[in-house]
């Protein structure tokens, strides 16, 4: 994983492997122990005892790593806290009538090493006794330390049964894979399980995902805005020039007629500042679709009807723009060649154009892109947050429709359903957390990059698939794009293509 | 229920072994009891005797609590297990010493415990007896053999159960002796000391109090 201070530990007892990925907290300095976020970890039970082929291995994040430690613990003192002086043969034999009772009968397609020795011949009230005994013993492998340990392992189903004292059956809940939803374990196994758990409990703090305080956030407004004047102030300078430039230059946007009032101008540089990185399929309203197609490629000689460029360029990226829906946008379509005061804008999707037909755009992309690509997505995520404060573009409900004109590779609808059944925002989230994914051509991950805090934050709630895992189907070409997404703390889902 | 803290498992340290209210005397002869067992099970086991448990504590700077044979001897024989039950109240103190002593000892002698526990899982694995094996027929020999001389119920308690309690002791030691093994074995001694069906058995088994 990309992460520039990640933290890698590795527990080995003798029959289990337990790594751990994550990254180092900021926090670390204040604790006693590293404080470690984004935490995965991987659990393989590799005794060297077994064949391969049942050696099980499971991953997961924190909150399951967290169940896992809380139940093994809570099992272990249970397993201790019974007296010897209550045992009685059958419990020491693993494979017992009284398993039957346990509701251990999920599939579990393996049975590595389990002792399958022949039922003893126990007399009858013997029998009774220990299914007793092991009846009462159940009721307290409850955790109930904390309540939010509790609360973890209901929500993974990872639990401990005992069979016998010899045999345990840990069942996976969440961790479970195509391949395995029990673990049998030898007591010399859950030792081992037991003392790697331990180790890590010991050593570091895995911090949950954290409510940041709203003021904390607001300087990064305060950061967003100024960042967006300078790219408007920077993208004008490079209009106005390309304005005194020969009319031939299709590239060259705007001309900038003066119908458009200079805030206007302002805004649709504004507006074009997005464009040249996040070039992605906007979420456009149907509507104003259409009227793209009539867009001159930049290459040609057609100039553009001297109304000023819609910039066509929605102010963000991230959210559909503020489309036809509700728009009072500045922008205007660019067919259109006149500046309608616009209740429409349109967003360019990348389908349409790619080479952003607008010339504005083109142009404006070119200019832009000499400023450095990254800030310029930055900022336009951000000029959505602004629109309120200072431009005209509204920001309606994101449209969680289907079918966008983002959507130009079917992978970027397929990630965002993904997304969209996964992504919970978990109480307190009230930011956007977005994250650019760079896919590898069989439809992987290759890199995640989340953008901003709380992606960084909130990444293990978000149903991420891990590195290499299949997310979404292959790409034609072997390409390797770059899908933004945007994950709102109304629980919508977006996502797009980025520009190459 | 004393409250329980996670905390580094390196040294054991009293905050390891939290005690929310004092034990009454009936909890704390129960965990007398168990403690005696414990050590019995190491003595049997890995030949554990009172210079090994002196060193421990020497090693855990525990001297203060348990200085020499002698108290140690009467320590143990505070069990109202022991035949000719001692008078010699265990306080709370030393309890956690002999914990620390105990897990201390445990760690040493990991690698037997484990190859013991090892060949437990295999024998009864192929359903074969525990004697089998020579390191666990050693082990239930002497184990039996020492309750039977020293405890007040040793010649009636038979074989079977003698054995079984052996062998959930030698499990036991398995997770004593690994991380975070005092404070378990001393909730473990709580746990039991207060649930009152343990009493209960206890006493029934045992005969006396």
């Amino acid at each position: 994983m990309p992460f520039s201070n990640s933290v890698l530990r590795r527990y080995t007892p003798p029959t289990c492997t337990l790594e751990i990925a994550a990254k180092d907290s900021p926090l670390s300095r204040w604790a006693s122990r590293p404080v470690l976020k984004n935490l995965r970890f991987q659990l393989s039970f590799d005794d060297p005892r077994l064949p391969q082929d049942q050696q099980v291995s499971v991953r997961g994040d924190r909150t399951q790593l967290e169940a896992l430690c809380e139940v093994v613990e809570a099992y272990v003192q249970n397993f201790l806290d019974q007296s010897p002086a209550r045992l009685d043969a059958a419990l020491l034999v693993p494979n017992t009538k009284i398993d039957s009772t346990d509701e251990l009968d999920e599939s579990s397609q393996h049975s590595p090493a389990t002792p399958l020795s022949d039922e003893p011949r126990l007399s009858p009230d013997t029998q009774d006794d220990a299914a007793n005994a092991l009846q009462e013993e159940r009721h307290r492998f409850v955790p109930l330390r904390v309540p939010s340990q509790l609360d973890a392992v209901n929500k993974t189903g990872i639990s401990l049964q005992p069979k016998g004292l010899l045999s345990h059956n840990l069942s996976l809940g969440t961790l479970a894979n195509e391949t395995s939803s029990v673990v049998h374990l030898s007591t010399l196994q859950l030792f081992d399980l037991a003392t790697a758990l331990d180790e890590y409990a010991a050593e570091a703090l895995a911090i949950p995902t954290l409510n940041r305080p709203r003021w904390i956030t607001t300087p990064t407004g305060w950061a967003r805005s100024a960042a967006v004047v300078l790219i408007a102030l920077g993208v004008t300078t490079s209009l106005v020039r390309v304005l005194e430039g020969p009319s031939t230059v299709q590239t060259s946007a705007p001309t900038t007629s003066e119908s458009a009032s200079s805030q206007d101008q302002q805004q649709v540089a504004v507006q074009i500042s997005p464009e040249p990185e996040a070039l992605t399929p906007f979420p456009s309203p149907p509507g104003t679709l259409e009227a793209l197609p009539p867009l001159p490629p930049p290459g040609s000689a057609t100039p553009l009807p001297n109304a000023i460029p819609t910039v066509p360029v929605p102010v963000n990226p991230p959210r559909p723009s503020a489309g036809g829906s509700t728009g009072r946008p500045s922008v205007t379509v660019p067919p259109e060649p006149i500046l309608q005061g616009g209740d429409r804008s349109i967003a360019i999707p990348e389908a349409a154009s790619r080479q952003s037909a607008p010339s504005v755009a083109a142009n404006s992309r070119i200019a832009a892109e000499n400023e450095g690509q990254r800030s310029l997505s930055q900022s336009a995520d951000s000029l959505p947050e602004l629109s309120p404060a200072d431009t005209d573009v509204d920001n309606p409900a994101p449209t969680a429709s289907s079918d966008t004109a983002f959507d130009t590779l079917p992978q970027v609808a397929e990630a965002r359903s993904y997304f969209q059944q996964r992504w919970q925002p978990p109480a307190g989230v009230n930011q956007v957390v977005e994250y650019s994914l760079l896919l590898n051509p069989d439809g992987s991950i290759q890199q995640i990059n989340p953008l901003g805090e709380a992606a960084g934050i909130y990444l293990d709630r978000t149903g991420m698939p891990l590195l290499g895992e299949a997310f979404v189907s292959p790409l034609p070409d072997e390409q390797s794009p770059r899908i933004r997404i945007v994950l709102r703390p109304d629980g919508s889902v977006q996502t797009f293509l980025e520009a190459r | 229920m004393p409250s329980i803290a996670k905390s580094p498992a390196s040294t054991p340290r009293w905050e390891d072994l939290p005690l929310a209210s004092q034990p009454d005397p009936v909890q704390l002869d129960n965990i007398k009891a168990q403690l005696d067992l414990v050590l019995l099970a190491l003595e049997a086991l890995a030949g554990i005797g009172s210079e090994a448990i002196l060193q421990a504590a020497t090693e855990l700077n525990l001297e203060s609590v348990i200085a020499d044979r002698v108290s140690l001897w009467r320590l143990r024989q505070s069990s109202p297990l022991r035949k000719g039950q001692g008078r010699k109240k265990l306080d709370v103190e030393e309890a956690r010493s002999l914990v620390l002593i105990i897990c201390h000892l445990a760690k040493q002698q990991q690698e037997l415990i484990r190859r013991a526990v090892a060949l437990l899982e295999q024998l009864t694995e192929q359903n074969r007896e525990p004697h089998q094996a020579s390191l666990l027929g050693d082990y239930l020999d002497a184990f039996s053999n020492t309750y039977q001389e020293r405890m007040e119920d040793g010649e009636d308690t038979s074989p079977d159960v003698l054995t079984h309690l052996a062998l959930k002791l030698l499990i036991d030691l398995l997770f004593y002796g690994g991380p975070g093994g005092p404070r378990r074995l001393w909730l473990a001694l709580l746990d039991r000391a207060q649930d009152p069906r343990q009493q209960k058995s206890e006493v029934s088994k045992q005969g006396s109090f």
